[in-house]
């Protein structure tokens, strides 16, 4: 097929990128949550050997790309990818590929199933149009590794602490422990207690894990939801649209809510970090959670 | 600290971990019981390294305070 009978928009729908070298393509595959069967890994690397140029690149949202491919092999190379049970990625303005960290699958840090939550929000609205490119991402902890506030929607793990009076023996190791100075000791009538500043704490889990005595337990679980985030060009860190969401139905309600506002509002190639500045964070709050 | 029988003192600061943690736990294993021992350490990840090597082997936080400089943490065995 000759390079003038191709159909960017439609290749970029399907995950394939024009290179700078005339009739060479980027294949970008879909590795959902990062994460790819062995015997995937082993039909990619044949791919690339046979159409690409014996490499993959990794992309920075753990996505994996097969450079080099001429127009000519395309569709021979998806199909082969395809047999694999490989699917393709997504380009151009459309909601991209999910991703997660490793989440309380096996790391010791995690609070949510970040790869059941990024397999949910995939098959809702992987490769869906939006008014510009759309970013998710899912992080099990506020160590955030898959930088949640950097993704149009992110998702991260949240434990609210709770304290405990009769296990605690005022030794005071909370205080300082604490990264954002949340933790606050009162005097009052039954003598003292700890209570944290539910503004200022970011549920870092350290009050929690670190207690000798295990005087703070998790108290509220849930999901801190951002929106609006984006890196790029004109960065912008994302805004907490709800700190802690308890139920799984509600992160789910509200994230439709937001893409659709999103849809309906978004101009152009307008990112949505980008519409809510505009639009004014206020309003958008109020448009997606109701009045205050 | 006022009524507080302090056996050992041990300063950590200006150690970096998990150095820092390694002589605190040294120097813990060798409390006997009721006895106390101060350790001096910086504030931030030094004190939640210690922190964590102490509650992982078991260790009781019996104070904790802010010095001028860094924190004093007074320990004992269970
Ligand atoms: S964000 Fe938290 S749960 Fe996810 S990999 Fe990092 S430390 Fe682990
Ligand atoms: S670290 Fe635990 S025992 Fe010590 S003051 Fe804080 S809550 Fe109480
Ligand atoms: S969870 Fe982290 S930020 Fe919140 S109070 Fe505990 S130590 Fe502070």
């Amino acid at each position: 097929m000759a390079e003038h009978e191709l159909d960017l928009a439609a290749l970029s729908r399907v995950g394939m990128m024009r290179q700078k070298q005339p009739g060479y393509y980027v294949m970008r595959l879909k590795a959902v949550a990062g994460d790819l069967k062995a015997s995937e890994l082993a039909c990619i690397a044949s791919v690339a050997e046979k159409y690409g140029r014996g490499f993959v690149h990794l992309s920075t949202r753990q996505g994996v790309e097969i450079h080099y491919v001429h127009s000519d092999n395309l569709e021979k190379a998806r199909l082969e990818l395809q047999e694999a049970g490989i699917e393709m990625g997504a380009c151009g303005p459309r909601v991209r590929v999910i991703v997660a960290c490793p989440g309380d699958d096996s790391c010791r840090w995690g609070n949510i199933d970040t790869k059941k939550i990024a397999r949910e929000l995939d098959s809702l609205y992987f490769k869906q149009e939006t008014p510009s490119k759309f970013k998710f991402a899912v992080t099990g902890c506020s160590n955030n590794c898959t930088k949640a506030n950097e993704n149009d929607i992110g998702v991260r793990g949240a434990i609210e602490p709770l304290w405990v009076q009769d296990v605690c023996t005022d030794c005071g190791l909370c205080i300082p422990l604490c990264p954002v100075n949340a933790i606050e000791r009162k005097e009052n009538d039954e003598g003292y207690s700890y209570t944290t500043d539910q503004e200022k704490c970011i549920n870092c889990s350290i009050c929690t894990s670190l207690c000798t005595t295990n005087a703070w337990v998790a108290g509220r679980k849930g999901f801190t939801l951002y929106i609006g985030g984006t890196m790029g060009r004109i960065p912008r860190f994302a805004s907490v649209l709800k700190k802690i969401v308890e139920t799984e139905d509600e992160l789910y309600q509200l994230i439709d809510k937001a893409v659709t506002f999103y849809k309906e509002n978004g101009r152009k190639k307008e990112r949505f970090g980008h519409m809510i500045d505009r639009i004014g964070l206020e309003n958008v709050k109020e448009a997606l959670l109701g009045k205050p | 600290m006022a009524n507080h029988d302090i056996a050992y003192t041990l300063d950590v600061q200006g150690i970096s971990c998990p150095a820092n943690a390694v002589r605190v736990k040294a120097a813990v294993g060798e409390l006997k019981d009721g006895e106390l021992l101060e350790v001096l350490v910086d504030e931030g990840e030094a004190v939640l390294r210690v922190a964590r090597t102490l509650k992982d082997s078991g260790y009781r936080i019996v104070k904790v305070e802010p010095r001028e400089q860094g924190l004093s943490v007074i320990v004992s065995k269970k």
